[in-house]
């Protein structure tokens, strides 16, 4: 690591050297770019001028505690003058909830509202001693859509809700019977011309009240760090494409020194933004470790794909590419702050919940975070592999290369097993992105998707552990394994991985019910064996393909095809008995 | 100092290098010459620790030594790459320093040996705060040349040093390398250049198709290009001469061929004019081997 600070402090030089008219531009550029991000979008304060809701309250109400808590929710107080001249979307009375029918705004202050009171009520039962009473009942809610024909329902008469139940979290009665309001405000829903209300929810017409604020503000963290990182990418590539990068491995350096110092300025400064942009926003230590998750990824992304390309142009290709499915994976989970279990996906959604002042649990940032981290140490450690005389200036395609370079670190037994560790955060990744955009389907074309392309993505991880074993080319000097020991270690290594994240995510949201009922399944026997019994899946599909690979190329294009009938045959048989 | 012994390195089905041997002892400057794609670098890169050969092994140092690939080996090793580009918003002295640091050399006696290291390549002091890529294409190699010495290495690596230099460099380069061979480095010389091997090797090693085709001193490569050959040059006309202008000569192999008409041409009144013998030029013979 000295060799490596050696190597950060003379490169930091040599680029302070370089400081000229266009680095200051660019500075000023991100500089500024930055600061129009923060000014534009403050943070959000719990301050009546940035809520987006405004509602009007009796001090009676007892809804009053759970809108006052809530950064999104203006409270006036007041018994309906306000919601009455239109400046309230809300009226809290002592019993009811009343909203506007023909307000979308007032509706999403309804939803606010529910998610507020949700809120409120949980902390309060999380602040309990014994959260076993507090939390005795898990009660699942099974929304069914149906149509009301509310030109039934007279003037004055009890108003049912239009999706058959009541107003969402308020818990109390139907809105019909509210006294106080004027007749011309009070109205809950006004009937269509037809006469119908059809309420038959989508995905795609979910359009959850994000706070769009403070996931604007999270591109003050992204913005300057993908331009840093394009910078390091392409000065770290013009070693590569000018053979300058020899005579440093051929100095007194390890090919991590290379890496970790020709990285670290730029790493640095980006870390010192960060903090910066942290304490600007107030997001908390938490915030500023999740946003380091990232902004990690995003550097050892920028790094792998910098020893990975052959040409300038194919490393903008290669970035494009890659930054835009990042961008994807970060910020649409974000979007959607009331699924916790898809908005924790990405750590952006921690930064944001810190910078609106929201606690997050452990679980819920390591859930979030560590995918990305592993992912990044992964890719680091693929990029130090690669660093080497004949991956590094070989005209070799880059997936071949890429290949090699998984062998390149995969030379001994344990870090084969490691591989097959280490390939399970880009699976999820992988899998998490799939279903992030098949999202927007229908949920069974989602589903459908989501659950096949997952079968095909992790038995390509596990193919491309059992070549990069296999060495194609033998051009690296290795060990050879046998294909049997090969295909488990990948197996089990790629088992050991999954189910340990499997594990970690339902600790993180062990207060969710799905969560701890599959917790409290875990520690049954029913459980070890559900938990069990895919390390076989594993190593069979895995050790299916080291054969294959052991033949060549079409032998393991083959056993690939075999892997995955025999992985849906698994999940259609043992999966669907289960659940 | 350096010692490889049965390398082998093959890229794919391709056999890049078939067997090396070869050892390098201080003091000594080894030759490594071939046609293109013969298997120099390829070898080149695995004495530098920058390949890992597919078979055999390469050791630096006294007592058995250690493998190039190990970094602390390299400390003791400066090499040249053929094509060796430098960074060029640099100046030769900051681009020293840089190499210098990373080399774990003290800031102020890094800065000293590189100011005389320029001057002994003779690099006009005027560049030596230029930016390198305005230097011309010989200045900027005097530049790499100097990193490579820089950490004062006991084993130097040079791969084509001449290339990109002009005839006056080239000759201040030769006086150079026989400077260090003075001060007890071992050197490897690759060179497609065979007038510079023969003026300044010890020792030459022939490559062609990945494999040593000869390995000898200088001078058992000239005895290898066939025996000396004699010219008679005389007034008159003697057994076994040409007419050559106004004279008469013959080409012969023996003394005793020589004494012979030496005393044809006393017998006939005629003079010589000329009595002179020519080895064969390294060039040559190294030409005649490869294509054998």
């Amino acid at each position: 690591m000295r060799n490596a600070l050696r190597l950060a402090v003379e490169e930091a030089r040599r680029q302070g050297r370089r400081f000229d008219r266009r680095t200051l531009l660019l500075m000023v550029t991100v500089g500024l770019a930055t600061g129009a991000i923060v000014a534009v979008f403050p943070p959000p304060a719990p301050s009546p001028e940035t809520a987006l809701f405004t509602v009007e309250a009796d001090p009676a109400s007892p809804w009053l505690p759970a809108a006052a808590a809530d950064d999104r929710i203006r409270v006036l107080e007041g018994q309906g003058q306000a919601f009455a001249s239109g400046e309230a979307l809300l009226l809290l009375s002592p019993e009811d909830v009343f909203y506007r029918g023909d307000s979308e705004a007032s509706k999403a202050a309804l939803e606010v509202l529910e998610q507020a009171v949700r809120r409120w009520i949980d902390a309060r039962l999380r602040a309990e001693d014994d959260l076993d009473a507090a939390f005795p009942l898990t009660i699942t809610l099974v929304f069914e859509p149906r149509t009301v024909d509310v030109a039934a329902v007279g003037p004055g008469q009890p108003e049912p809700e239009p999706d058959g139940g009541e107003a969402p979290g308020t818990g109390g009665e139907g809105p019909g019977e509210e006294p106080t309001p004027e007749p011309e405000v009070d109205v809950l829903e006004e009937a269509e011309p037809t006469g119908a209300i059809q309420r038959d929810l989508r995905p795609e017409e979910v359009e959850p009240p994000f706070p769009i604020r403070s996931l604007l503000l999270t591109f003050a963290y992204v913005l300057p760090a993908g331009l840093l990182a394009q910078v390091h990418a392409s000065n770290l590539h013009a070693e590569r494409v000018r053979h300058r990068g020899v005579l440093l491995l051929s100095a007194p350096l390890r090919s991590f020194d290379v890496l970790v110092g020709k990285s670290l300025p730029s790493l640095g400064l980006t870390v010192v933004i960060a903090a910066v942009v942290t304490v600007a926003l107030g997001a908390g230590l938490l915030g500023f470790l999740a946003s380091l998750s990232f902004l990690l990824f995003l550097f050892a992304l920028t790094t792998f794909l910098a020893v990975l390309a052959r040409s300038p142009r194919e490393l903008s290709l290669l970035q494009v590419a890659a930054t835009t499915l990042l961008n994807a994976f970060l910020f649409l989970p974000a979007m959607f702050p009331s699924l916790p279990p898809v908005a924790f996906l990405s750590p952006v959604h921690v930064v944001a919940t810190g910078i609106r002042g929201e606690a997050v649990g452990l679980g819920q940032f390591l859930y979030a975070t560590l995918p990305l981290s592993l992912g990044a140490f992964a890719l680091g450690a693929v990029a130090v592999g690669m660093t080497r005389e004949e991956l590094l200036f070989s005209v070799r395609s880059g997936t071949a290369r890429l290949l090699d370079a998984l062998g390149a670190v995969s030379t001994r037994r344990w870090s084969l097993l490691l591989a097959g560790v280490l390939v399970v955060p880009f699976v999820f990744v992988a899998q998490l992105l799939v279903f992030v955009l098949a999202a927007v389907l229908s949920l069974e074309a989602a589903l459908g998707i989501f659950l096949g392309l997952s079968i095909v993505v992790e038995e390509v991880a596990k193919g491309a552990v059992v070549w990069a074993g296999r060495r194609p080319g033998k051009d690296l000097p290795t060990t050879p394994l046998s294909p049997t020991t090969l295909g488990l270690l990948a197996g089990v290594g790629f088992w050991v991985g999954e189910k340990s994240y499997l594990v970690l995510t339902l600790v993180g949201f062990e207060d969710l019910p799905f969560a701890r009922e599959a917790l409290a399944v875990l520690g049954t026997g029913p459980g070890l064996v559900g938990i069990t019994v895919p390390v076989f899946l594993h190593a069979a599909t895995a050790l299916l393909m080291a054969h294959g690979a052991a033949r060549g190329r079409g032998w393991l294009a083959a056993t690939f095809l075999a892997a995955v009938v025999l992985h849906a045959a698994y999940n259609y048989v043992l999966l669907g008995r289960f659940l | 100092m350096l010692s490889a012994r049965g390398l082998r390195k093959r890229y794919g089905g391709h056999l890049a290098v078939r067997s090396l041997t070869l050892d390098i002892e201080p003091g000594r400057i080894v030759g490594l010459v071939g046609n293109n794609g013969a298997g120099k670098t390829t070898t080149i890169k695995m004495l530098t620790g920058l390949l890992e050969p597919t078979e055999g092994a390469v050791r630096v140092g006294p007592d058995g030594g250690e493998d190039p690939l190990h970094a602390r080996v390299r400390q003791n090793l400066g090499y040249l790459p053929e094509d060796s580009p430098l960074y060029d918003d640099m100046t030769p002295l900051g681009y020293l320093a840089y190499f210098g640091a990373l080399y774990g050399l003290d800031r102020r006696a890094c800065a000293e040996r590189a100011r005389r290291l320029l001057g002994r390549l003779r690099l006009e002091e005027r560049h030596w705060s230029m930016a390198i890529g305005k230097l011309s294409k010989g200045s900027a190699r005097k530049v790499a040349l100097a990193r490579c010495l820089l950490h004062d290495p006991g084993l130097v690596i040079l791969d084509e040093p001449r290339s990109g230099l002009d005839p006056a460099t080239q000759h201040v380069l030769d006086s150079f390398l026989l400077e260090l061979r003075a001060e007890g480095k071992a050197i490897l010389l690759s060179a497609h250049d065979l007038d510079q091997v023969e003026r300044v090797c010890d020792r030459v090693l022939v490559m062609d198709h990945g494999d040593v085709v000869l390995d000898g001193t200088i001078q058992e490569l000239h005895g290898m290009g066939g025996p000396v050959e004699y010219r008679v040059r005389a007034t008159v006309p003697f057994p076994g001469s040409r007419p050559d202008g106004t004279d008469h000569v013959r080409h012969m192999e023996s003394w005793g061929d020589v004494e012979a008409c030496l005393e044809a041409v006393r017998d006939a009144g005629g003079r010589v004019v000329d009595l002179g013998s020519e080895s064969p030029r390294l060039a040559d013979v190294l030409q005649r081997l490869v294509e054998e």
